[in-house]
């Protein structure tokens, strides 16, 4: 999969390319307008992130060339512009998915990957972890072959962790995946804290519980070996 | 002002009264009534003259500064409108309107940059605040941690996510400050207050909180539907996280022109005026901000709502009425 990062805050650059490299994604990245410009001609991607703010011109310039040309490239757009009709006239130029910033790492890969799923025909409807199978089209899981009843947030949790594999999952990126930024810390945690506990007790019904591993005091993590 | 008109007169009754008595010592009589009709009667004539001009003059110069005060009156440190004095036929108010003018935009430009470093500053946080969490997130995969760098890790990364919390409520509180949420229609609070009841169904459940909605008449109120949205949610929020372990509950009642919530809870040592403060908190509940309800309060007052908080009998009441 090869993806394109235009951004130009070096730093913040730098750090979302080591975490998607790591994903094992090709990776290529362009810090202004007339950089990822070129890049978007010259080459294809699978997926493109932009920031909306960049020097030299609009992202929203090249969502729209990007759809214009009728590239097959899923386009996420990452900016700090909020507003609804931010939103709105982003996706109406064709883009795929609008993260606002500051954004976490966890959940711009999630997102990556629901977007290559919609995008490509590599990424099966199911993620298969051997004795634990997540359905997506129809959001059901089957643990040992028998389908668990989860509640959404239940389901969603599992999701979230499940994309972001064998990685330790903080809190704060369940709990800002979940409910954004307006949620209170001290609530949304022991939100968190119970809906684990309920997943990993139905999990652990059907001899699936060492899934889920808790890292004391930092978050979670999904664990396929 | 009164008083000083009166005294204004008594001058030219003394100088009338002594002149009148001057004149009759030094005059034979019939020569003194022709001086009084001469002398007097003019002298009357010139003072109720100059009384009438002096009144026009007290009156023209009242009015201006009258003008003055409701031009001051109505400006608004915060409404972009320019502030323009009416033209005076006497130079030491045009200098002193002049003068005032200078004030204002010295004020205006002083605020306007306070307003900006809050706004700028909150926002150029957020980048390096994401690049620090980012990076923490990053060391945490690495293999070869041992568990007491994980457990440092873990109080950077706990550190990092409360400046980050504050650093959002403090830009969601300039947002509101600045009318970014403009968007107002009738907004219907019982549709709200069952929307983030069932957002935080499940925690409710956990508490095993008692929870109980009366609304014969509907509240609604002409505001940002968002902004209602934000309101109750952190209403509930508190009311859920201060409330106490076992049988606790939280009742909503409302009719057309209020919202109260009550709910048990722990009694607590500040009083609740101040709680409203940014970063008052009970120290109880460390995760807490601080803010929630400079949050609350700085909503209600941009949409025309008057909140009231009371603690009686360790039970704690929430009152949102329309002013």
């Amino acid at each position: 999969m090869k993806l394109l990062l235009i951004e130009d805050e070096q730093d913040l650059l730098d750090l979302i390319l080591r975490y998607l490299k790591r994903e094992g994604y090709v990776c290529e990245s362009a810090t202004d307008f007339r950089e990822g410009y070129k890049k978007i001609n010259n080459y294809e991607y699978d997926v493109v992130i932009v920031d909306l703010n960049l020097p030299g011109g609009d992202g929203l310039q090249l969502v729209k060339m990007l759809r214009s040309d009728q590239s097959k490239a899923g386009i996420i757009i990452t900016s700090a512009r909020d507003t609804v009709d931010d939103r709105i006239s982003g996706l109406e130029l064709g883009a795929d998915d609008y993260l606002t910033k500051p954004f976490n790492l966890p959940e711009l890969n999630a997102r990556i990957k629901a977007v290559l799923r919609r995008k490509t025909n590599q990424f099966s409807d199911e993620l298969n972890y051997g004795d634990l199978v997540i359905h997506l089209d129809e959001r059901k899981v089957i643990a040992t072959g028998t389908e668990l009843k989860l509640t959404k947030k239940e389901y969603d949790i599992l999701l979230f962790l499940a994309r972001n594999k064998n990685r330790i999952v903080t809190k704060d990126s369940i709990a800002e995946y979940l409910w954004g930024d307006y949620m209170d810390d001290a609530v949304s945690f022991d939100f968190i804290y119970a809906h684990i506990k309920n997943l990993r007790k139905k999990l652990a019904n059907h001899e699936c519980g060492n899934f889920l591993k808790t890292v004391y005091g930092i978050g979670y993590k999904f664990q396929t070996h | 002002m009164k008083r000083l008109k009166h005294l204004y007169s008594i001058p030219f009754l003394v100088a009338l009264g002594v002149a009148v008595i001057l004149i009759k010592q030094l005059l034979p009589s019939e020569l003194f009534y022709s001086a009084v009709w001469v002398v007097v009667i003019p002298l009357i004539i010139i003072a109720i003259g100059f009384r009438m001009i002096t009144y026009y003059r007290i009156q023209t110069i009242r009015n201006q500064l009258l003008q003055i005060f409701q031009t001051l009156e109505e400006f608004d440190v915060d409404e972009p409108t320019k502030v323009i004095f009416e033209q005076s036929p006497y130079p030491i108010f045009n200098e002193l309107n002049e003068y005032l003018i200078e004030l204002i935009n010295r004020i205006r430009a002083t605020y306007q940059a306070n307003k900006q470093f809050t706004q700028n500053a909150s926002h150029e946080l957020q980048t390096p605040l994401a690049i620090i969490k980012g990076h923490i997130e990053l060391l945490l995969q690495s293999p070869h941690l041992g568990e007491k760098e994980i457990t440092s890790l873990a109080t950077v990364l706990q550190n990092t996510n409360r400046l980050s919390k504050i650093n959002s409520s403090l830009i969601l509180l300039s947002k509101i400050e600045h009318q970014r949420f403009s968007d107002s229609t009738k907004v219907d609070f019982s549709r709200i207050v069952d929307e983030v009841l069932q957002n935080f169904k499940d925690l409710i459940q956990i508490q095993e909180i008692d929870v109980q909605k009366k609304d014969n008449t509907p509240f609604i109120v002409e505001m940002s539907e968002t902004l209602a949205e934000i309101l109750i949610a952190n209403l509930i929020q508190n009311a859920i996280r201060h409330n106490i372990e076992q049988d606790g509950f939280i009742q909503i009642e409302m009719d057309s022109n209020h919202l109260k919530i009550k709910n048990s809870g722990k009694s607590i040592t500040a009083k609740p005026k101040e709680l409203f403060k940014r970063f008052k908190r009970e120290s109880e509940v460390t995760e807490s901000l601080g803010l929630g309800l400079s949050i609350v309060q700085r909503i209600c007052e941009q949409s025309n709502l008057h909140i009231q908080y009371v603690i009686e009998d360790q039970l704690h009441n929430l009152v949102i009425q329309q002013v």
